[in-house]
Parts: structure tokens; C-alpha cells; sequence
């Protein structure tokens, strides 16, 4: 049977992928007659999603259903049967990806109607036009004039009575766009008019540069109003919170942050599956089991199941496919899992040339005709085809070139090598060509895009030209496969890691779990309640008990892993316990979940000599009995010392708050705070504590809270005055440190740290679409060693790092990396300076044995000499080969030869 | 610093000391033969005679550290030379291209010195030792010192294992610089005592004059400056094989992507229309300037081997000066220091960034 995926935006295709990539049936059905969602629409992500898209639509396990609406669902978990506009399919489980529609009731007051007043995917758009013409300015769409002054008003359409919950991505995408403003339109003015950042981790950074480096000015304060003026001028007012003043502010343009709202395609989709929505309209999930619907066998992922980022939809993807695929039954073939055979190239370079882009940004800065008939003319080019304009045509015509006309050596022009080289190489290996006998032209970005309309043409023909000589000099490289182990390795044995260990189990693979205490569970050990009003233990029990029942793992407590060797599909590494076990392992994929610390705040409020101030950590416990104080004083931010703030900081606060007031109602309870980032659906968590008394104070950044002899002063913004109060505890929120063992860990299996916590493979200020891969293929990340976050998320992020592995472990065998450093050992004078330079210490100085030479008066003593050698683990980063005084080291596709070659017509 | 204060005399006996107590097995070292001062490799130490007349010279010929390149032996060489080859001597070492514990570096202060074939013709003048004073009046009869040596800023000898350093009235303190260079110089027999040898002042002048003398050079500051410099330069390569920091077993451009001849070179012709011959003129130079960056001692034998004249000092050592600095690194300074290239700061080259 298979698994029907429905919606096709980024959670849907990323479900789909993962699924058809470890060999099930998937039916992909979209509403709408193209792939991608919203995220199609945003400025950056035409490259990043269409290249996904072509995925798809050329997968042999995929069958699109475009335009399709689901009508009807009967049956159970196992054997469902749906109907899609007209047509039933059978399959064992669904994947509910409708997305999220976009807030269109925006108020009249906001000025929406006027040109200049856009929405923020309307800006997306205009971003995106930006990026493929060479406009130098930012215009206004009214009158074509350049923008001097922008201004963003976030939560347009959300925090407010029409849609009570925060939209959560607004706040970054906000930031995101004031970037790409700033970024490429420097003398830009940026306003951005907020209530509360509610950016976390990595995004904070972003917004402390755009305050910073980028001189954006934030502003608090909720916009009643946008007037536009005759003259074309949009007057924003807006109230000065810190002077009580009403303040007026010309702008040239106008972006509303709009919110996001459940897809309106969820109610009909709940009523012919069945699958409950809460009170907003969204598929109702759990806290623990965040990827789970009300019916057994559908799962839901994405935006459907609450607001978030692309981050947080392609990880409840990830999560969502891999527990669909456990009722199903893997069937297909894996595409790449066929065995392949190369055609001799022999001496003569035969090459093809083929040239995309008719249509779109090439052709609309390039005479292509001529720059075909130029390829024409040069030596050794057998063919030129620039007729196709779909992948999937230039994929077809590369094919039969080699097959039929006996190319040996081809030259794509007109897609992204970023995003297509892959395929392309996938595509000539299919045909029987050596897949490093391919040669790729950036037509779009290094010429389009940075030649003028004059220019483009001659530098279009210049970079052809270089690309035909360099092919000239492409040389097959000798590629061997090597089986994969099918199994995982789990390192940390938290929520997060025990989710992965059990998922992968389930899904048929042995799992060896190593977690560095006596005991599993983690940081959940330490929670008693969870915000969802559920107590941790039970979770925690539940968890620990199904891991421990489970054959397929392998638990080793008190244990560290040490010397990881190998590559995805075949590491190897040891695993050491307290207990005296000392084993070497196998494992085909590694999931590093190793959680984060709280840190200590020493000395903040006197912490750790005044026993009336606490941790919330340490309040919750408290809370556990009964509250012995009348006043407490929460201070959430401001926590000085290394580590990052947790994604739910406001949410303990504010859960935490609750649960004290529930347990003494006339308790008094103060929260100093910078920013209330109570996201999503915790939103009403806020509005429930102030309506229950709880009083939330906003200091001056400048004038941070203090405690002096017990009382605790604040500079409250709001009423412009010091507020005193006398606490019987302060409670703090705590930073969280990465685990002690990440630096190792990061070394040994090569995936960079930032701020201690490990980096996901895509790190750009932009989209992340991979937010579980690493740098290092077949190592995945998950949970609060990533960032440190809710349970729903860590739990998500367990289920997408198994998912990921799955995909590679559902491999019978992987290739060996082509583009990897050779050493002429003749050459090599044995320097070592290589052996410094690798970054993944996969180069090592051996001694080679030499003749050794007598002398009547001494032996010279010989025999040996030393010699660079290249072993497994090497990336191909060409750091070797770029030292190399003589060329003993040198990168296979990059070879001195091929590179002069492409100079000499520079 | 440990150390003991000889006469001119006593440097024969310290010598055959070093040779016969086993502390090396052979010295490399300078040694007269007439007007003329040169390198020789002895093992007997009966043919060291009158040291004090050959190490002090100002005669530049080859760098000694070329001499011993690539030995790889377990035999004990010790190497009697000036700051910039000892220097050179310590680079190899870290490309492990001369093994630390095959060598002793013994350097001779060094006041500046003349191209072997000057200092030979004018030997009634210069004489068997110089200090600035005299190299100045030597200057007035038109007898000039290298110009590698007019920008150098390390001619005090502060390297290596065992330093000379000359001391007024015909004496010379001999001190240990390593543990290594202590104990070689005990078991030569000498008794030392603490000496004082950091001299700061006097390096802080010649950093001083040399970096002057750096400033005023002609500068080569453009790529037409570049290919004018070069332009008679026939690729003879003789400066590579001189060099002691370029250490390739086979050089890139004796291969033929970098000497293409026939075919090739007819290759290239019908690529570019027409080529020069010898190929590779500029590339060679860009290239070896690249190759050397980090480790060039600025010697100028180079600039000594060129058969053209090209003044290869405003070139090498003032690129290669300007790289050092941009890593803070100093080559030869010690052995235990590490390559620029094989370190990695996260904080490093922000000033290139901009």
C-alpha cells in the first residue's frame, strides 16, 4: 500500500522525501496545482525549494496528486482508504501537512489598500523580484520612488481579540526581512514597531545586530494607526511608551507582520478524518506526543498543528513521516540502490553542452543563441542543446546524449550547482558516464545576477569557455560502494535521545543508546510538573520503561564514546562505562542528544548566599507543596554568565506564577521582565497569569531590577517611576549551559559548535530546512544539545533526527566520496604540513621504506622515508592541496591541470 | 643564559672539543683559504685551524642550512653559521626536512655581509671581521654590504642552540641557548657561569635601521612594477636552488603543467595566440613568493644567485616581511613555534576581512 501525505508545502514535501527516500509508497496530494506553499512564496526560497520540488516530481516512489482534493477516509490504522477527487487509494497511515492560511482581515486602520502598505509575504515577493532584476533601490510600488524610511508593525492580525494566540514566526521573519532591507539597501531607515521580540537562540543574535550593527530602530508599541498622506507620505502613530507621548513617524513604505491562521482546509479535513482541532482551528496534538492526532495512524506536522518556523515545521515533517512509516511496510526500491557500470571514456573528450533557461532571469539578461553558437565553435564539443527548459528535459537529453550520441564529458548551464550538481551527477551515472565527468555552469547567480544586461552575454560566453576547457581534463574517478550498518548510535539518554533510540527501534533497527549517567531521563529527572499541568514522573516512567523493555536497544550507563572513526553509513567508535565495559561498536548513523545544563546564577540577587532567592527550577519543586511567601518577585531576564536563554523562559515564568497563584490566590506575584515570549498557543498562558493578578513590570535595560536589603527596586517603563517591593523570594530564571561533553563530542564526529550547542548542516540567516543534519552525513542532532527548548520540540526533534537516520540506514549500501585529496607519493617531500592543516585529521605521515645506502665511513641510516597518506574521513575541502608546494597532494576533479586549463580562458 | 667569555685562541680548542667529546659527530663551518672564506664538513679535527679568522668573516656564499636540506641522518651534524641561516636551519626542521636531534646550531653574531666574491677582492680591506663603524667607512670606498643585509633586523646571534656573540678586545662569549647547546658546551670542556647576553638595546637599533632601510627601498607597488622587476629574468630557477626554505622533492615548475615544453607549450600558443618563452616567468616568482611566505629568512641569496641582477631583495624578503608580520610570526625564532599555516585562530585576519 503506502502513505498518503496531504499538503504539499514545505512539511508536506519534507515528509514525502523522507519517506520515498527509505523506500515507501507515498501518495503526495496538493490542493493547489503547484508544489511548495508559502514557503515558495518567500524571497529566498525559490532556490532553496525548487530543488526539492524536482524531487519529487521525478521520484519513482511519489505519486503526485496535484490539484486534488481528499473527499473521503474509511477504514483504520494499517488500512485506510482514501478518497482523492474522485479516486481511491489504499494506504496504511496519512500525514496531515495542510499548512497555515495568512491573515487577510487586517483592520482598516492600518492603511491597507494603499500601495505602499504591504504584507509581509506580499514583501517577500517584492525581495524576490529585487533579487533576480539589478535593481539597486528599494522603490515604492505606488510611485516607483526610492524608500528612504521603511517601517514593520508586527502582530497585525495576532496577540489580539480576532486571534488571541502569538503567531510565533512573525518575529523572526520580521527580522529576517529588516536584514535583507539592510543588507542590500544600506541607507535604508528601519522601523520595526513591536510589542515583544519573541526571538530565540540563534534568531536573538540576528536582532541584536540588526539594533546594533544595523542601527534598526525597534520601537514598543502597538500601532493604532497608518495614515496615508496626500503627498504619498504613510504617517504611523504610535504611543512613546517611555514618555506617554503620542508620536507621529513619516514613512515611505509600510510592511504589516501578518499572522498566521490555521488553514482553512483543517476543518474539512478533521471532518473526513476525524482528527480533533483545539480551540483555534489547529489539529489538536500533545505536549509528548506533538507529531500525534486524536486517530490512530494520522499524524500531523507543521503549521497545521500550531504557528512556527520552517525550523519547527520540517522537524515535526521529519518526526510525523517516520511514525506514519511505522504502520507501513517498505515496498519500492531506493532510488541509487541499483548497481551501476561505467563506459570506458577512453582518450577523446566528446563533450555536450547543455543550456537551460529560455525562459526566466537567464534569457531575460543573455542572448542564449549566441552564447550557444559560440559553444559551437570550440574544440571537442560534440554537441550543444540549449532547447530544454525543464529539469526534467535537460535531464532527459543529458541521458540520451550519453547513451546514444556517446558523450563523455558534460556541461550543464543554467542551474545552481548548489542545489542540482547531485542530480546532475545522478543523472550521468544512471546513463553509465562517471558522475565526476560533469561540469557545471552558474548562468544565474555568477552571471545573470552580477552582469549587467551589456555584460552578460560575453561573460555568459567567457564562463562557457572555461567550463568546456576544464571538462576537456575531467577525469573519472574510481568510485566503490561499501555496505551500511544497520544501526544507530544514541548519545544522551534524555527525552530527546530516548525518542530517537525508540523510534529507530520501531522502525526495525538495532539501537545502541550511551548515556553518561547512571540512569536515563535527563533534565526531565529533575521537572515535577509539565506545563501542560502533567506530571513529568509519569511521562518520565513511561519513557524509561519502554526503552528498557525495547530488544532492539542497547543501553550503557555511566558511558562515554570515544574514538569515532568511519563514515556515514559504516562509523565505527567505543563505548566505555563506568562498569567496566569497554566495546567496540558499529553503527551506520549517530544521533547526538546530549541535552543542556542549567547554569548556575552565582551571585545574580545574591543566589547562593541569600536563601530567599531561587531558581525556577528550584520554585517548581517548592510548588510541589505548599507556597510559604505572600510576595514573590520573578526576574526573567537579565541573568548574566555564558549559556543561552531557553526558548520557554516566559513559559516557566508564567506557568510557574500560575501554579502559585492557584495554590494561594492571594498571593502576590511581580515578573520584572525585558520580553514576554509566551509563543504560540502559550500566549494564553500570559493573558490567563495577568488576569489572575499576576503583575508584569518592564524595566529600563539601562536600569536593571536590585536587591538591597531586601527590597527590590525596578524602574518600571510603563508608569516612569521606581516600583519597590518587599519579596519573601525571588525567583530567577537560569541561562542553560551546553553539555560538558559536546567539545569532544564536536571533534570526534566533526560537527561545529556555536556557543557550545551543535550546529545543523544549513547555517544561513535564512531558512532551515535540515534543521536535524550536521555537516558530517549520517550524524544528527536533536533536542536542547541544538537549542535548548520545550519538551514538544525536543520530543519532535528526537523523532526528526531517527527519521533522518532511517532514511540512511534503510540503504543496503553507500558510495565512497569521489572528490577526495590523492597524494603522489613520489613527489611528496613528507613536510607534514598537510597532516597540520586537514580539519578532519584524515591525512597521516607514514614511513614508506627506501633503499638505504652504505658508505665506507658511516652507514647513512635509511631504509625508510616519510610520505603523506589520505585515509577514510576526508571531505575533500582541498586545504591539503592548496598548501602543497609540489603538487604531491592534489583534490581528484580539482587537479592543477583541469583549473589552468579553465584560467587560460579567464 | 650559561655561558663563558673565551679569547680568540681558545675558539680551536672549543671546536676540536665539540668534535672530540662526541657532542656532534661533524661540524659544518667556515674556514679560510687565502682571501677567500667558505663552508666545509669535517669530521677530523685536526684540519680546524684558526676558526677565529673564518667564522666572524663577512662573506656570504651559499646559506648553510641549504647544505644540509633533507639530511636526514642519525649523525650528529653541528652547523657554525650566521643568524639568517640558523634561522633557515630551524624552518626545515619544523617541515621536517633536518631532524632536531641530528643537529646543533651554533650562530655567530653577524654585523652584515659581503657577497663571497666581494669580500674575497677586497679582503685587504674588509678584513676577518667588520662592525657597523667600519661597514660604514667601507661603504666610502664603494665596498657595499649585501642588501639582504641592510633590512636585517636579526643579525644578533639569539638562535639556535649555542650562540657566539663577539665581546670587545678579541673575544667572543660562547653561550648555551638550549638545554642541548648547554650540554654540548660542557662536554667541550668549558666551565660556565651565568652570562648576560640579551643585548635588547643594541637589536632595537638594528630592528630600527633595518626597518628604515626596508622603508627607503624602491617599491614595487603595481602589477606593470611587477612584470618590469621581472622582466629579465630568464627562469633560470637558480634562485629556488639556493633557497633553504624551498624544500619541494620534485618543484612544481619542473613538472610539466609548470615548464611545459612541445606539445604543451604549442598548446598554450594556440590558446593564447602567442606565449613568452620561457613560460611561466611571473607564475614562477608569484608562485615561489607564495610558497616561501611564511618560512623566507630573508638571506638574499636569491637576490646573490640571480645571473641577471635582478635585486631580488625588493621582492622576496619585503613580501614575505609583510605576511610574517600580518601572522606575527618570525621564522626561525624557535623551533617549538608552529607554522602560521598549520594554526588556526577564530579571531584571526579580521584586518584582511575588511
Amino acid at each position: 500500500m503506502g502513505i498518503a501525505v496531504i499538503g504539499g508545502g514545505i512539511a508536506g514535501i519534507t515528509a514525502a522525501l523522507d519517506l520515498a527516500d527509505a523506500g515507501y509508497k507515498v501518495y503526495l496530494i496538493e490542493k493547489n496545482a503547484e508544489l511548495g506553499g508559502k514557503v515558495a512564496e518567500l524571497a529566498e526560497c525559490e532556490t532553496g525549494i525548487s530543488p526539492q520540488v524536482v524531487k519529487i516530481e521525478n521520484h519513482p516512489n511519489i505519486e503526485l496528486m496535484l490539484s486534488s482534493e481528499v473527499e473521503g477516509l474509511s477504514g483504520s490504522a494499517g488500512d485506510f482508504k482514501l478518497k482523492v477527487s474522485g479516486k481511491e487509494i489504499g494506504v496504511e497511515s496519512v500525514v496531515l501537512t495542510p499548512g497555515y492560511d495568512v491573515y487577510d482581515e487586517i483592520a482598516k486602520g492600518y492603511g491597507y489598500g494603499s500601495p505602499d502598505v504591504v504584507t509581509s509575504l506580499d514583501f517577500e515577493g517584492m525581495l524576490r523580484t529585487a533579487t533576480a532584476g539589478d535593481t539597486r533601490e528599494l522603490v515604492r510600488p505606488s510611485d516607483g520612488k526610492p524608500v528612504k524610511k521603511i517601517g514593520f508593525i508586527k502582530c497585525v492580525g495576532s496577540r489580539c481579540k480576532e486571534n488571541e494566540i502569538c503567531s510565533t514566526a512573525c518575529c523572526y521573519y520580521t527580522a529576517k526581512e529588516a536584514w535583507e532591507v539592510k543588507e542590500r539597501y544600506p541607507n535604508t531607515d528601519v522601523y520595526i514597531f513591536y510589542m515583544d521580540i519573541r526571538t530565540f537562540g540563534k534568531d536573538e543574535e540576528l536582532v541584536a545586530d540588526l539594533k546594533g550593527k544595523y542601527g534598526v530602530k525597534y520601537i514598543r508599541s502597538r500601532v493604532p494607526e497608518v495614515i496615508p498622506e496626500e503627498d504619498g507620505t504613510l504617517t504611523v502613530k504610535y504611543e512613546d511608551l517611555e514618555k506617554g507621548t503620542v508620536e507621529r513617524l513619516d514613512l515611505d513604505m509600510v510592511v504589516l507582520a501578518v499572522g498566521l491562521l490555521p488553514s482553512k482546509t483543517i476543518k474539512k479535513l478533521a471532518e473526513i478524518t476525524g482528527v480533533k482541532t483545539d480551540a483555534y482551528g489547529y489539529i489538536e496534538t500533545n505536549l509528548t506526543s506533538p507529531m500525534e492526532t486524536s486517530v490512530r495512524g494520522i499524524l500531523a506536522g507543521g503549521a497545521a498543528t500550531a504557528p512556527m518556523k520552517v525550523r519547527e515545521s520540517v522537524t515535526q515533517a521529519n518526526g510525523a513521516a517516520l511514525k506514519a512509516a511505522m504502520f507501513s511496510e517498505r515496498t519500492e526500491m531506493i532510488p541509487g540502490q541499483e548497481e551501476r557500470k561505467y563506459i570506458d571514456v577512453g582518450e577523446e573528450p566528446k563533450i555536450g553542452v547543455f543550456i537551460s533557461g529560455r525562459e526566466g532571469e537567464i534569457a531575460g539578461s543573455m542572448d542564449l543563441s549566441a552564447v550557444a553558437e559560440h559553444v559551437n565553435q570550440l574544440r571537442g564539443v560534440a554537441v550543444v542543446n540549449s532547447e530544454t527548459n525543464t529539469l526534467k528535459g535537460t535531464m532527459e537529453a543529458v541521458e540520451s546524449g550519453i547513451v546514444d550520441q556517446g558523450l563523455n564529458r558534460i556541461v550543464i548551464a543554467g542551474y545552481t550547482p548548489r542545489a542540482y550538481e547531485d542530480m546532475f551527477r545522478d543523472t550521468c551515472a544512471k546513463a553509465g558516464l562517471n558522475p565526476y565527468l560533469l561540469e557545471m555552469v552558474n548562468l544565474r547567480e555568477q552571471c545573470a545576477w552580477v552582469h549587467g544586461a551589456e555584460e552578460a552575454t560575453g561573460a555568459a560566453m567567457s564562463q562557457m569557455t572555461m567550463a568546456v576547457e576544464r571538462a576537456r581534463y575531467l577525469e573519472p574517478i574510481p568510485i566503490e560502494s561499501y555496505p551500511v550498518t544497520p544501526k544507530a548510535l544514541v548519545v544522551g539518554g534524555g527525552v530527546a535521545g530516548m525518542i530517537a533510540a525508540l523510534d529507530v527501534a520501531d522502525a526495525g533497527y538495532d539501537v545502541y543508546l550511551a548515556e553518561k549517567e547512571p540512569e536515563l531521563g535527563g533534565k526531565l529527572r529533575e521537572v515535577t510538573e509539565l506545563q501542560s499541568g502533567e506530571k513529568a514522573s509519569g511521562v518520565l516512567k513511561d519513557l524509561v520503561d519502554k526503552v528498557n523493555s525495547n530488544e532492539k536497544i542497547t543501553v550503557y550507563t555511566n558511558a562515554a564514546v570515544e574514538d569515532v572513526r568511519g563514515r556515514a553509513g559504516a562509523f565505527r567508535a567505543k563505548v566505555i562505562t563506568g562498569e567496566g565495559v569497554d566495546e567496540e561498536i558499529d553503527f551506520g548513523a549517530a544521533v547526538l542528544a546530549t541535552g543542556a545544563i542549567e547554569a548556575v546564577p552565582e551571585g545574580y540577587f545574591g543566589y547562593g548566599q541569600d536563601k530567599k532567592v531561587v531558581t525556577q527550577s528550584e520554585f517548581a519543586k517548592m510548588l510541589e507543596g505548599t507556597v510559604d511567601a505572600n510576595t514573590i518577585v520573578m526576574v526573567q531576564d537579565g541573568t548574566p554568565g555564558d549559556g543561552v536563554h531557553p526558548k520557554y523562559k516566559s513559559i516557566e515564568v508564567v506557568s510557574n506564577a500560575l501554579r502559585a497563584k492557584k495554590l494561594k490566590p492571594d498571593l502576590n506575584v511581580f515578573v520584572l521582565y525585558q520580553d514576554v515570549k509566551t509563543y504560540g498557543k502559550w500566549e494564553v498562558l500570559y493573558k490567563e497569569a495577568r488576569e489572575n493578578g499576576v503583575t508584569f513590570l518592564r524595566y529600563d535595560e539601562e536600569r536593571p531590577p536590585e536587591l538591597k536589603d531586601g527590597i527590590v527596586s525596578v524602574y518600571d517603563v510603563i508608569f516612569n517611576d521606581e516600583i519597590q517591593m518587599k519579596p519573601d523570594l525571588v525567583v530567577l530564571s537560569t541561562r542553560m549551559l551546553p553539555a560538558e561533553e559536546n567539545e569532544k563530542l564536536s571533534k570526534m564526529f566533526m560537527i561545529p559548535l556555536k556557543n557550545g550547542f551543535f550546529l545543523e548542516a544549513q547555517e544561513r540567516p535564512k531558512l532551515v530546512f535540515t534543521p536535524v543534519d550536521t555537516a558530517n552525513e549520517g550524524v544528527f542532532i536533536c533536542g536542547s544539545a541544538v537549542y535548548p527548548a520545550m519538551i514538544d520540540e525536543s520530543i519532535a526533534m528526537g523523532s526528526a533526527a531517527a527519521a533522518r537516520a532511517c532514511v540512511l540506514l534503510a540503504k543496503n549500501f553507500l558510495e565512497t566520496p569521489g572528490i577526495v585529496s590523492v597524494v603522489d607519493e613520489d613527489l611528496c617531500a613528507g613536510c607534514g604540513v598537510c597532516v597540520e592543516l586537514c580539519p578532519v585529521e584524515a591525512i597521516e605521515l607514514v614511513d614508506v621504506p627506501v633503499a638505504a645506502v652504505t658508505y665506507s665511513v658511516m652507514t647513512v641510516t635509511g631504509g625508510t622515508k616519510k610520505v603523506a597518506r589520505v585515509g577514510e574521513g576526508c571531505m575533500g575541502c582541498g586545504s591539503c592541496a592548496s598548501y602543497c608546494p609540489s603538487d604531491a597532494m592534489s583534490l581528484n576533479n580539482f587537479k592543477d591541470k583541469q583549473l589552468f586549463a579553465q584560467l587560460d580562458f579567464a | 643564559m650559561k655561558g663563558t667569555e673565551l679569547n680568540y685562541g681558545d675558539l680551536e680548542g672549543f671546536f676540536k672539543g665539540l668534535l672530540e667529546s662526541k657532542a656532534v659527530d661533524c661540524l659544518i663551518m667556515p674556514r679560510r683559504v687565502g682571501n677567500s672564506v667558505s663552508y666545509m664538513l669535517v669530521r677530523d679535527k685536526d684540519k680546524i685551524t684558526a676558526p677565529e679568522s673564518a667564522i666572524f668573516a663577512p662573506s656570504f656564499g651559499v646559506n648553510a642550512a641549504n647544505i644540509v636540506k633533507g639530511w636526514l641522518i642519525d649523525e650528529k651534524v653541528g652547523i657554525v653559521a650566521k643568524p639568517c641561516e640558523t634561522r633557515a636551519a630551524i624552518e626545515l626542521i619544523k617541515l621536517t626536512q633536518l631532524k632536531e636531534d641530528s643537529v646543533l646550531l651554533i650562530t655567530v653574531d653577524c654585523a652584515g655581509t659581503y657577497a663571497n666574491e666581494v669580500y674575497a677582492a677586497n679582503y685587504a680591506d674588509i678584513g676577518d671581521q667588520v662592525d657597523s663603524a667600519k661597514i660604514k667607512e667601507l661603504a666610502g670606498k664603494e665596498i657595499s654590504i649585501r642588501g639582504a643585509c641592510t633590512i636585517c633586523e636579526n643579525r644578533l646571534a639569539d638562535v639556535g642552540d649555542i650562540a657566539i656573540a663577539q665581546a670587545n678586545g678579541e673575544k667572543a662569549v660562547v653561550a648555551g641557548l638550549t638545554d642541548k647547546g648547554v650540554e654540548a658546551l660542557t662536554a667541550a670542556g668549558l666551565s660556565l657561569e651565568e652570562k648576560g647576553l640579551e643585548r635588547e638595546a643594541e637589536k632595537e637599533q638594528i630592528a630600527a635601521d633595518a626597518k628604515a632601510n626596508l622603508e627607503a627601498l624602491p617599491k614595487i607597488d603595481s602589477e606593470a612594477a611587477l612584470e618590469e622587476f621581472l622582466r629579465d629574468c630568464i627562469v633560470c630557477k637558480n634562485c629556488r636552488d639556493v633557497c633553504p626554505v624551498c624544500y619541494c622533492k620534485d618543484c612544481f615548475f619542473d613538472q610539466p603543467l609548470g615548464n611545459p615544453a612541445g606539445g604543451d607549450l604549442l598548446n598554450l600558443a594556440e590558446t593564447r595566440g602567442a606565449v613568452a618563452v620561457p613560460a611561466n616567468q611571473l607564475l614562477y616568482h608569484l608562485t615561489r613568493v607564495y610558497h616561501v611566505c611564511t618560512t623566507c629568512v630573508a638571506c638574499g641569496a636569491c637576490e646573490d644567485a640571480c645571473p641577471k641582477d635582478i635585486p631580488l631583495t625588493r621582492y622576496y624578503p619585503v613580501i614575505t616581511k609583510k605576511v610574517q608580520e600580518i601572522f606575527e610570526y618570525v621564522p626561525g625564532k624557535d623551533v617549538k613555534e608552529p607554522l602560521p599555516f598549520t594554526t588556526y585562530e577564530d579571531d584571526e585576519l579580521e584586518e584582511c576581512l575588511k
